[in-house]
C-alpha cells in the first residue's frame, strides 16, 4: 500500500505539473507513469480520489481526471459531506456564483441543511456572499477567493451593485474637456493675440481630434480613475455624450470625435469677448456685426428667467388644459 | 349683432385661437366671427356666414370686402348658381402675425422709406402703385418713391396682385383640370389612368402657366426718359412668401452659429443673402392642393426636383468671390482658423522659408478665373502659411476654410460644394435638420438634460425598451422610467405593447418605445401655436383689468400730458403696464420664430 501511495503521489505529482484544471483521460494518465494496464491504474486513481486529490469530471461520454491541490483535497476532508456536495457545486458556477435556490434544486437538500451547510462554509472563509446587479433579490455565493464576473457585478459602472451616477458623471466631463480642449482649443483661454476671439476653429481637413485610443491614454496617464477601464466602457461613456450633443462623431470614421461647439457654448465657454473686461479684444464695429439679430433657441443659456410669474407661458398648456 | 366670438374659435383647433384672436386684435370682432366660422365651416356663401354668426347680411358683406382686401378670405363663383362662396385664406393673418417683424426687417435692410411703403401696403392689403405715388405732393419725393417701389419689387418684397390670388388654389386647380380633362377625348387604345395622368400632366401646365402669367417686363415696367419705373397701373400686395424665406435663412443661421461658429454663420448668412430671393419657396402651390400629390415619396421627390433644377439653373449657386464681395467690411476673420503652427510655434519659420514669394503674390492679388482650382490644389502647408501673412481682415484662404467648415466641418453639411470655389445649399436636407436640432434643444430646456439624453438614444436606437435605454444612457433604470413617462406625456414618444402570453396579461407584457418626428414636430407646432395665443389673451386680459386708466390716457385732453394730468400711481403703473406688455410680445415672437421652424 505504501508503495502504490508513493506511486500515487508520483502521479497526483505529475498531473500538477501541467496547468491547474488540465483534465486527463485514461490514456494520459497511463502515459504519464508508463503503465500499460488499466488495473494498475485503477488502483492508484481510487486512492488518489478517496484522498480528494482527484475529482472525476465526466466530460461527453467520457470520463476526465483532474489533479486537486493537496491544500485544497485537505479543505475537502475537513468538510461534512453535505459541505463538500454543496462546496463542489459553488466551485463549479466559478465567477457567475449560484443561487441558493439553485443549489437546494441541485444537491436536494433540505433548506436548513443547505442554510447551515453555507453558514459554516461562509464561516470557515471558503465561501462568500455576493451581491448580483441582474438579481438584486438573490443571495448568491461564490468560492472566497474568486472575483465576481462582469456580469455579476455590472462592470465598472456600478459600485456596490448601485449605477454609480457620480463616478460616471465625473468621468463624462473628463472625457468631454478633454475632446473640446483638442477641438477647440482657444475656447477655455482668456483671448490671446494669435486667435480670433469670437471663432477659432481647426479646419475642416484637421485630424488631432480624440478617438477611444487618446482618450483611454489620457485617462490612465493622468490617474482619473483606479477602476479598470477597457476601451469598451470609454465607448459607451462617448456615446452618452453624442446622446448628450457634447460630441459628435467625426463623418466616416468609427471613433474619432470632436466636441460641438454648442456644448462648449452652454457650458459657459467661447464666449469670453461678451464679458465686460475683455472689451477691448475686438473693436466696436466688429462686435456690431456679430449682434445677434434674432432669436434663438441655441442662446438659451443667455435668456433670463422673466419676475413676472402670472405671465409664465407653459409648452404644455395646450394638452395640459 | 347678437352673439359674439363663440368658445369653438378656440377649441376646435390652436390654429382657429390663434387667428381669431389676431383678427380680434387687429381687425375687430366681426371679422373675427367671420374667420372663425369660415375656419369651421369650411366654405360658406355670405347668407350662410349671416345665418351662422348671426350677424346682419350687411355687416357681413362690409367685413367680407375689407377681409377680401387684405387677404384673409378668398371667394370663387360658382358658374351655374352664381352664389359666391367664401373660404378662409391664411396669408393675410400671418401677414398681420409677422407685420412687426417685417417692418422692422425691411426698415435694417432697406431703410426707414422703404419701410414706410411695406407698412402701408400691409395696412392696405394691396394698393395700386398709381394711387399710392399720386398721393405724395412733392414731386422729387413721388420720384424717389417710384424708385423704391422698383427696388423692393424686383427683390420680389411687393408682387403683382392678379385676379387668381382671390380664389383659393383648390379651385383654380379644378377648373383646369376639369377643363382638360372634357377636352381629352376617351379612346378604346387609351386606358381610363393614362387618360387621367395625361390630363393631369397638362393642367399642371397650364396651371403654372397661370401663375407665371402677367410678369413679362412689359406687363411690370414702363420706360419713361431712360427710366424704368413699376407700370402705375399695376395693383401689388406684400409677399409673404418672401418673407418666410428670409425666416428660414435666420433660423438656418443660427443653427450654423449653433454648430460651428459665429464667424462662420456670418459668411453663411452672406451666402443665403445672394441666393435667398432665388431660392425654391416654403411651399410649392402644387403642395397646396389636396389630392394632387398624395404619396409621401412622390412628395419628396417632387420637392427634391424643385431644388435640382434651382441649381441646374444656377438659381441657388453662388460663388467664393460673391461672399468676398457682399461680406460686411468689419468683419474680422483674422486667426479665425488654427493651423498647424499654433500648435507648434517653432515649424512657423520653417514654412515661411520654404514658400517662395511668387506663390504668394498669386494668391492675395491676382485675379485669374483658374485661381479657385489651384487653391484647390495648394497643399496644407500652403494655405496655413498664407493665414499668417494676410494683414486684410478677410482673405480669399479664409473664407474658403470658413466654407469648408460650413460643408464639412461637422455632422450637418451646411453648403454643398459643387465644383471648387462653387456652392450651393441644400435647403430641403437642412430643413430637417433644422427641425431635429430645434426640437431636441426645446426637449432640454423644457423637460431637462436627462430626457434630451434619452430621447437621443431613443433615436438612434430606433426602438428600445426601459432596460435597453437604461444601459445606453448610464442612468438608472427609475430615472430612465421617469424620463420616459415625460416624454411619453408630452407626446414625444409612442409607447407599442408587446404581450408575452396569450392571455396578454398585463403583468407579463412588456413595452417599447419609439419616436416618430412627423407626429411630434405637428403636435408640438400646435402647442406653440395655442402657447402664442394665450400670451395674446393675457397681454388683452390684463390691459384689461386697467382698462379705467388706459381709457383715460387715450382721452384728446390727456394725450401728451400724461406727466401732468395722472396721478404717480397712475403713471407707475402704465410703466409697468407698457414693460409687462413688452416682455409678453417678447416672448411671444420667441415663440413665433419656433412656430416658424415647424411651418416650413
Amino acid at each position: 500500500m505504501a508503495e502504490s501511495s508513493e506511486r500515487a503521489q508520483v502521479l497526483h505529482n505529475k498531473m500538477l505539473e501541467s496547468p491547474s484544471g488540465t483534465l486527463f483521460n485514461q490514456q494520459e494518465l497511463q502515459d504519464l507513469l508508463h503503465i500499460s494496464k488499466p488495473v494498475e491504474l485503477l488502483s492508484l486513481a481510487q486512492e488518489l480520489i478517496n484522498r480528494k486529490l482527484v475529482k472525476l469530471i465526466k466530460q461527453g461520454d467520457e470520463l476526465r481526471f483532474q489533479a486537486v491541490s493537496i491544500i485544497e483535497a485537505n479543505k475537502i476532508t475537513q468538510m461534512t459531506d453535505d459541505e463538500a456536495m454543496i462546496y463542489s457545486y459553488i466551485e463549479a458556477w466559478g465567477r457567475e456564483g449560484i443561487w441558493t435556490k439553485t443549489i437546494k434544486a441541485k444537491t436536494n437538500l433540505h433548506q436548513h441543511v443547505v442554510v447551515r451547510c453555507l453558514k459554516s462554509l461562509e464561516n470557515q472563509r471558503y465561501i462568500k456572499s455576493i451581491k448580483s446587479v441582474k438579481h438584486p433579490t438573490r443571495k448568491i455565493y461564490m468560492l472566497y477567493n474568486l472575483q465576481p464576473s462582469i456580469e455579476v457585478t455590472g462592470g465598472p459602472w456600478f459600485t456596490d451593485s448601485e449605477l454609480d451616477t457620480e463616478f460616471i458623471d465625473s468621468l463624462l466631463t473628463v472625457i468631454w474637456r478633454f475632446a473640446a480642449s483638442k477641438t477647440y482649443p482657444t475656447a477655455f483661454q482668456a483671448p490671446t493675440e494669435d486667435s480670433n476671439p469670437v471663432q477659432s476653429s481647426y479646419p475642416s481637413n484637421h485630424t488631432g481630434f480624440v478617438n477611444l485610443d487618446t482618450i483611454m491614454e489620457f485617462i490612465t496617464s493622468n490617474k482619473i480613475t483606479n477602476i479598470d477601464l477597457v476601451l469598451n466602457d470609454i465607448r459607451s461613456l462617448c456615446d452618452v455624450l453624442v446622446f448628450d450633443d457634447k460630441l459628435e462623431l467625426i463623418n466616416q470614421t468609427t471613433d474619432t470625435y470632436r466636441a460641438t461647439w454648442q456644448s462648449v457654448l452652454e457650458a459657459g465657454y467661447g464666449r469670453s469677448y461678451e464679458e465686460e473686461e475683455n472689451k477691448i479684444v475686438i473693436n466696436d464695429k466688429f462686435r456690431q456685426v456679430i449682434q445677434p439679430k434674432s432669436f434663438s433657441i441655441f442662446e438659451h443659456y443667455k435668456v433670463l428667467p422673466d419676475a413676472e410669474e402670472a405671465d409664465t407661458t407653459y409648452l404644455d398648456s395646450w394638452f395640459q388644459q | 349683432m347678437q352673439g359674439g366670438l363663440s368658445e369653438a374659435s378656440k377649441t376646435q383647433s390652436p390654429s382657429s385661437y390663434l387667428y381669431t384672436c389676431i383678427a380680434q386684435k387687429n381687425l375687430g370682432e366681426i371679422a373675427a366671427i367671420v374667420i372663425s366660422s369660415l375656419i369651421s365651416y369650411g366654405r360658406l356663401s355670405c347668407r350662410e356666414i349671416s345665418h351662422k354668426t348671426k350677424l346682419s347680411v350687411k355687416v357681413v358683406q362690409s367685413a367680407l370686402v375689407s377681409l377680401i382686401q387684405l387677404q384673409c378670405v378668398y371667394y370663387v363663383k360658382d358658374e351655374n348658381s352664381g352664389t359666391v362662396h367664401y373660404t378662409f385664406n391664411e396669408t393675410g393673418v400671418l401677414n398681420f402675425l409677422h407685420s412687426g417683424e417685417i417692418i422692422n426687417h425691411i426698415k435694417t435692410a432697406y431703410g426707414d422709406d422703404h419701410a414706410e411703403i411695406i407698412q402701408n401696403i400691409l395696412v392696405n392689403g394691396h394698393i395700386k402703385v398709381a394711387d399710392y405715388i399720386n398721393n405724395i405732393d412733392d414731386a422729387q419725393k413721388k420720384l424717389d418713391t417710384e424708385t423704391l417701389f422698383v427696388k423692393l419689387f424686383s427683390d420680389k418684397w411687393l408682387v403683382r396682385v392678379q385676379l387668381f390670388d382671390f380664389h383659393p388654389y383648390a379651385d383654380i386647380w379644378n377648373n383646369i383640370y376639369q377643363d382638360i380633362l372634357k377636352k381629352t377625348p376617351r379612346s378604346a387604345t387609351t386606358s381610363e389612368i393614362k387618360r387621367v395622368n395625361e390630363a393631369k400632366e397638362k393642367a399642371k401646365i397650364a396651371f403654372v402657366q397661370l401663375l407665371e402669367s402677367g410678369q413679362t417686363s412689359k406687363d411690370l415696367y414702363t420706360v419713361k426718359d431712360g427710366f424704368k419705373t413699376l407700370n402705375p397701373n399695376l395693383i401689388v400686395r406684400f409677399n409673404l412668401n418672401r418673407f418666410q424665406k428670409h425666416l428660414r435663412s435666420v433660423a438656418l443661421i443660427n443653427l450654423a452659429k449653433s454648430r460651428i461658429g459665429t464667424l462662420s454663420a456670418k459668411i453663411y448668412e452672406t451666402a443665403l443673402n445672394l441666393i435667398e430671393q432665388e431660392s425654391p419657396d416654403i411651399i410649392h402651390p402644387f403642395l397646396q392642393i389636396s389630392g394632387l400629390i398624395n404619396d409621401p415619396e412622390e412628395e419628396r421627390a417632387f420637392i427634391n426636383s424643385i431644388e435640382n433644377k434651382s441649381v441646374e439653373e444656377k438659381k441657388i449657386v453662388f460663388t467664393i468671390r460673391e461672399i468676398e464681395r457682399s461680406l460686411p467690411t468689419d468683419l474680422d476673420l483674422r486667426n479665425s482658423i488654427l493651423t498647424h503652427n499654433f500648435l507648434k510655434p517653432n515649424l512657423k519659420k520653417r514654412v515661411a522659408d520654404e514658400v517662395d514669394s511668387p506663390n504668394k503674390r498669386v494668391k492675395t492679388e491676382s485675379d485669374t478665373p483658374d485661381l479657385l482650382a489651384e487653391f484647390q490644389l495648394k497643399n496644407d502647408i500652403i494655405i496655413e502659411e498664407e493665414i499668417d501673412t494676410d494683414s486684410d481682415l478677410q482673405s480669399t484662404s479664409l473664407i474658403q476654410h470658413h466654407l469648408k467648415l460650413l460643408s464639412s466641418g461637422s455632422t450637418i453639411q451646411f453648403l454643398i460644394e459643387m465644383t471648387p470655389g462653387t456652392y450651393t445649399i441644400p435647403f430641403t436636407a437642412l430643413i430637417k435638420q433644422l427641425k431635429q436640432y430645434n426640437f431636441e434643444t426645446l426637449v432640454k430646456t423644457t423637460l431637462g438634460g436627462n430626457a434630451f439624453r434619452v430621447l437621443r438614444c431613443l433615436k438612434t436606437q430606433k426602438i428600445g425598451d426601459e432596460k435597453s435605454l437604461a444601459t445606453a444612457v448610464l442612468l438608472k433604470e427609475k430615472t430612465v422610467r421617469n424620463e420616459v413617462y415625460k416624454l411619453v406625456k408630452a407626446n414625444l414618444v409612442e409607447i407599442q405593447e408587446v404581450p408575452r402570453s396569450a392571455d396578454r396579461a398585463a403583468s407579463k407584457t412588456f413595452y417599447l418605445f419609439r419616436h416618430k418626428e412627423i407626429m411630434s414636430y405637428n403636435f408640438l407646432r400646435n402647442a406653440l401655436i395655442f402657447t402664442m395665443s394665450e400670451i395674446l389673451v393675457n397681454i388683452s386680459n390684463f390691459k384689461e383689468d386697467h382698462k379705467i386708466l388706459l381709457d383715460k390716457c387715450e382721452r384728446e385732453d390727456v394725450k401728451g400730458h400724461e406727466e401732468e394730468l395722472l396721478l404717480d400711481s397712475e403713471l407707475k403703473t402704465l410703466k409697468n403696464l407698457q414693460a409687462r406688455e413688452i416682455s409678453n410680445i417678447g416672448r411671444f415672437n420667441r415663440i413665433k420664430a419656433l412656430f416658424e421652424i415647424y411651418s416650413l
